[in-house]
């Protein structure tokens, strides 16, 4: 019997543009993937209702870029403990596999210091590379709604 | 008094003097602690670094060679990659509380315990410096920053900020498992 498995030692990831750089996602993080028509009346209802529920995050304003374009992209993130986040990104390319081994792990420090925990590597693909989140750490609620 | 004698006289007054000077400059060489410092330049403010923990300096071509990290103390900026070694990118001037601004246009990878990049405008040279001469700090480096700096030194009329590398990386903030 053909096994689609994906070998224990390699991740896929989904793998998404926001704001010029390129960030690659678990999949298995991933839920649904919505996407909504720019500068319309659902978009508009849609990002009002994830900020004021507080479970809306731009990465944009994470990675302290200043602007903030409206998305077309919504990755719904599953959590266990608590309720499910939204990022808002610019555009999916696809899903790409990585082997562990390819992938390069941050430094010791950005580890120490980076709380809560969000980028934990970067997949290498010829000359770019990917920024590999995890978004299990982040919390829903205030804390997301302030950083909008 | 032949002419001689006088040449024998003046020789010997010459002699004397190379003789107390030699052994003086043996006196003051053995005083000095001399260490090699590169003069980096970030936002119109110097920084000295010794040598010995200078790994590498290139020019960053593009400005998305800094990843940001974000979730991070403001001194981090990101990080960067050096064919295929991922380092932390430290704002060296936010991390001494002198300055905010980062206008960088080279890349200073500096390693004590492991390899931290330093963004900078430029490089100004490379000099020695007697350690006694290593002032204390008049500059408005603030109370978290000064920890990481053992003092100042004038160069060209200009404050150079010495930086602590070893203190920098025992402190608690760098200190890693």
């Amino acid at each position: 019997m053909f096994n689609n498995a994906i070998p224990q030692d390699k991740i896929e990831f989904l793998v998404f543009y926001d704001e010029g750089f390129k960030f690659g996602i678990d999949l298995e993080e991933v839920g649904t993937i919505s996407m909504i028509t720019k500068q319309s009346e659902d978009h508009d209802r849609f990002v009002r209702e994830l900020k004021e529920a507080g479970i809306l995050y731009e990465l944009s304003s994470l990675f302290d870029k200043l602007r903030n374009n409206p998305k077309h992209f919504y990755l719904t993130i599953k959590k266990n403990k608590s309720p499910d986040i939204f990022i808002a990104i610019d555009e999916i390319e696809g899903v790409i596999t990585f082997s562990l081994k390819d992938i390069l792990l941050v430094p010791p420090l950005i580890k120490k210091l980076q709380k809560p925990f969000l980028v934990w590597g970067f997949g290498q693909r010829q000359e770019e590379l990917i920024i590999l989140l995890t978004l299990k750490n982040l919390e829903g609620g205030s804390y997301a709604s302030n950083k909008l | 008094m032949s002419n001689y004698e006088n040449n024998n006289d003046t020789l010997g007054k010459i002699k004397e003097i190379i003789d107390k000077k030699q052994k003086l400059d043996v006196e003051i060489t053995a005083d000095k602690i001399i260490k090699e410092y590169c003069i980096i330049e970030n936002s119109q403010l110097l920084f000295g670094i010794q040598l010995e923990y200078l790994r590498e300096v290139y020019d960053i071509r593009n400005k998305n060679d800094i990843i940001p990290i974000p979730f991070t103390p403001p001194f981090l900026i990101g990080v960067t990659n050096v064919r295929g070694e991922i380092l932390p990118v430290v704002n060296i001037g936010k991390l001494l509380g002198v300055s905010d601004v980062v206008d960088y246009h080279k890349m200073v990878i500096t390693e004590v315990e492991y390899k931290i990049a330093f963004p900078v405008t430029s490089i100004e040279d490379l000099i020695q410096i007697d350690i006694s001469s290593i002032q204390p700090i008049y500059a408005n480096v603030n109370e978290e920053g000064i920890r990481f700096v053992n003092g100042e030194f004038i160069w060209n009329e200009q404050k150079i900020l010495i930086i602590d590398m070893l203190r920098l990386f025992s402190s608690s903030e760098f200190r890693v498992e």
